[in-house]
């Protein structure tokens, strides 16, 4: 009796009282501790060292100098986002509550997009807007083209909006989809707008997740389709404007476009940001992300730094000055003079 | 003043002799047969995954709630049991900046039985032994993480239970007070049990190394949750073990109050990474017997 009195009371207590055993409290971080886990699970998790050629090493000494105990909280943070950048990437940012870093995509290149030109001169002021696509019809040489703006892939794309939209272009000699600017959002949005642009079913991109802590360990291997929608299908010539900040979910839609023959990407090559983001946290209680995946081409192509235009254009700041856009130039031309 | 105290202390006598007659609870007997157990309560939590995140998290969460349906018999119990919580949890950084906090919600549903192996004496102390198939969910939000970062296990496995069960009470005797009070005193009839739970075999799901789900790069061939890089089969690993504690107090027509205290432990570690979960709460139940 008193020896089972005894079990009881002992595994009421052992079970009640281990939880600060089993999950050891940890005192305040201090500015090495926090450098080591970056710089750790940058190593283990970030999928992009070999493609772009990183010795992840050398960053540890090269910032690991710069980082002392009891240094300020600002200071910290700028070593931090000083050693991210050199992984060059979008997709990386170091977030305190009192700032954000982020590696400037679009600051070595032309913006190569003038919004404001573009309604004066091109669209218009009356263009519809349907869910999250602003579109209209432009009239160039007795013929219609249609033209799509759709500026952030977080603006979700239903099919009825598609449906509409894609209904009013059908008889259009080509399409114009511009992208410029567009720096992402949800990647299933596009699948949603490549679905009307496939002529049929094709392999667009393959995806490759990180599974082990060392810098090749890649397993899982997904191929992405995109199909044709079952309502809509455009197939006539399609022209992508790109700019250099398109970023993320824009670059899987021209990596995916880059599949079906009737697309071209014209402008400029994009920021890349095709690696799907992972999110991890600081001792400090600092908050990152970082690509942990990587995505190939149906080709076999790398575009994570950039998916390049299959017709380069850069808009000249003399032309944009006089109300022209080189960029839509080049793609109403490519469409007037498509032949089938 | 001293009228009322008088009169109140007649009043309660007068109660105590009028439940007196009923016929009390005297042996385990009474625990047999249909039940269903409808609780509910808080627990406290704690966790860590290292492979997202060196920070601890601790929070609470509701039980809303738990129904558990048992049939018992001499040498058999059977038991369906069905908890679902939801809950919050912060980590342990303290600052002054504002930030939110990660929802927890999950499930846990279990069928088993248990087999009365040993019985020390008729209707006093009992260990049981018996398997269980546990299918439980936790899934974390993470809030304030851009695309809304999802972490998650799910454990479809059996375990084996071990329950010892130590009903006890006491006779209480009437009391007189100045022999003109008589109360009489209902003997009491109380059931301490411990069930501990180890895992034999199973699947656990949790996320690839790369990670969390992340709804903003899903995609219609992903497979997600079920893709086989992020299902794990496991035998004889520890990998959770679940204590129970109750007491239960059997009231005159079977039905019991119960308290419950569990104790919840989930550990799993891979590349030197481990994630670690512990909950601990208190439930508190009515067990309708039919």
């Amino acid at each position: 009796m008193r020896v089972i009195q005894f079990i009881l009371l002992s595994g009421i207590f052992f079970f009640s009282s281990c939880s600060k055993l089993l999950i050891k409290d940890e005192k305040e971080s201090t500015a090495t501790q926090n450098f080591e886990s970056l710089w750790k699970t940058a190593d283990i998790h970030y999928s992009y060292f070999e493609e772009k050629n990183i010795d992840w090493d050398a960053q540890k000494g090269f910032y690991g100098q710069y980082v002392y105990d009891g240094m300020p909280d600002d200071k910290l943070f700028e070593v931090l986002a000083n050693m991210l950048n050199v992984l060059r990437d979008g997709h990386v940012n170091l977030i305190a509550p009192f700032n954000v870093s982020r590696y400037p995509i679009g600051a070595y290149s032309p913006e190569n997009f003038n919004y404001r030109l573009l309604k004066d001169n091109y669209i218009g002021w009356d263009y519809e807007i349907t869910g999250g696509l602003a579109h209209t019809k432009l009239y160039r040489d007795g013929v219609y083209i249609a033209y799509l703006r759709y500026p952030s892939f977080s603006n979700m794309l239903s099919k009825a909006d598609l449906n509409y939209v894609f209904g009013k272009m059908k008889h259009t000699k080509g399409m114009i989809i511009d992208l410029r600017s567009n720096g992402g959002g949800v990647v299933s949005n596009v699948y949603t707008l490549g679905s009307y642009l496939a002529d049929k079913e094709r392999k667009v991109y393959t995806m490759y997740d990180k599974t082990g802590p060392g810098h090749h360990d890649f397993g899982r291997v997904v191929e992405v389709k995109i199909a044709p929608s079952d309502t809509l299908n455009y197939t006539q010539n399609v022209m992508i404007l790109t700019n250099r900040t398109c970023f993320s979910a824009t670059s899987f839609f021209c990596t995916a476009m880059k599949a079906f023959p009737h697309v071209l990407l014209v402008g400029d090559t994009t920021g890349g940001g095709m690696g799907a983001p992972g999110y991890f946290e600081l001792p400090n209680g600092w908050t990152y992300r970082m690509s942990v995946t990587k995505t190939l081409a149906a080709d076999g192509s790398n575009y994570e730094m950039g998916v390049p235009p299959d017709i380069p254009v850069v808009m000249n700041p003399e032309h944009e000055s006089a109300g022209i856009d080189d960029i839509m130039e080049t793609a109403i031309n490519e469409i007037l003079n498509y032949k089938k | 003043m001293r009228k009322i105290f008088l009169f109140t202390l007649f009043a309660l006598s007068f109660t105590f002799h009028a439940t007196g007659q009923e016929n009390e609870v005297n042996d385990m007997q009474s625990l047999k047969g249909l039940s269903l157990d409808i609780g509910s309560g808080i627990y406290g939590m704690k966790m860590r995954d290292e492979l997202f995140s060196p920070l601890i998290y601790r929070g609470f969460s509701f039980a809303v709630p738990q129904l558990k349906l048992q049939w018992r018999g001499k040498k058999i119990q059977l038991f369906s049991n069905l908890i679902t919580r939801l809950g919050i949890l912060d980590q342990n950084v303290k600052s002054d900046w504002i930030r939110t906090p990660e929802i927890l919600y999950g499930w846990n549903s279990d069928v088993g039985f248990l087999y009365n192996v040993k019985q020390w004496k008729p209707g006093k102390r009992n260990l049981w032994l018996g398997l269980n198939t546990t299918l439980k969910w936790d899934i974390l939000m993470n809030s304030r993480m851009g695309n809304s970062a999802l972490n998650y296990n799910f454990i479809l496995g059996s375990s084996i239970l071990g329950r010892l069960e130590f009903p006890f009470g006491w006779k209480a005797k009437d009391l007189s007070i100045l022999n003109v009070i008589h109360l009489h005193r209902k003997s009491r009839r109380l059931l301490l049990a411990w069930q501990l739970e180890y895992p034999l075999a199973g699947l656990l799901v949790r996320p690839s190394f790369d990670g969390i789900m992340y709804p903003a790069f899903d995609n219609p061939d992903n497979g997600s949750f079920w893709d086989e890089e992020n299902i794990n089969g496991y035998i004889l690993n520890p990998l959770y073990i679940r204590s129970q504690t109750e007491l239960s107090y059997i009231l005159k027509n079977r039905n019991r109050l119960k308290i419950t205290y569990h104790w919840n432990y989930f550990h799993v570690k891979k590349y030197d990474l481990s994630d670690t979960f512990i909950s601990y709460g208190l439930l508190f139940s009515f067990v309708f017997a039919f």
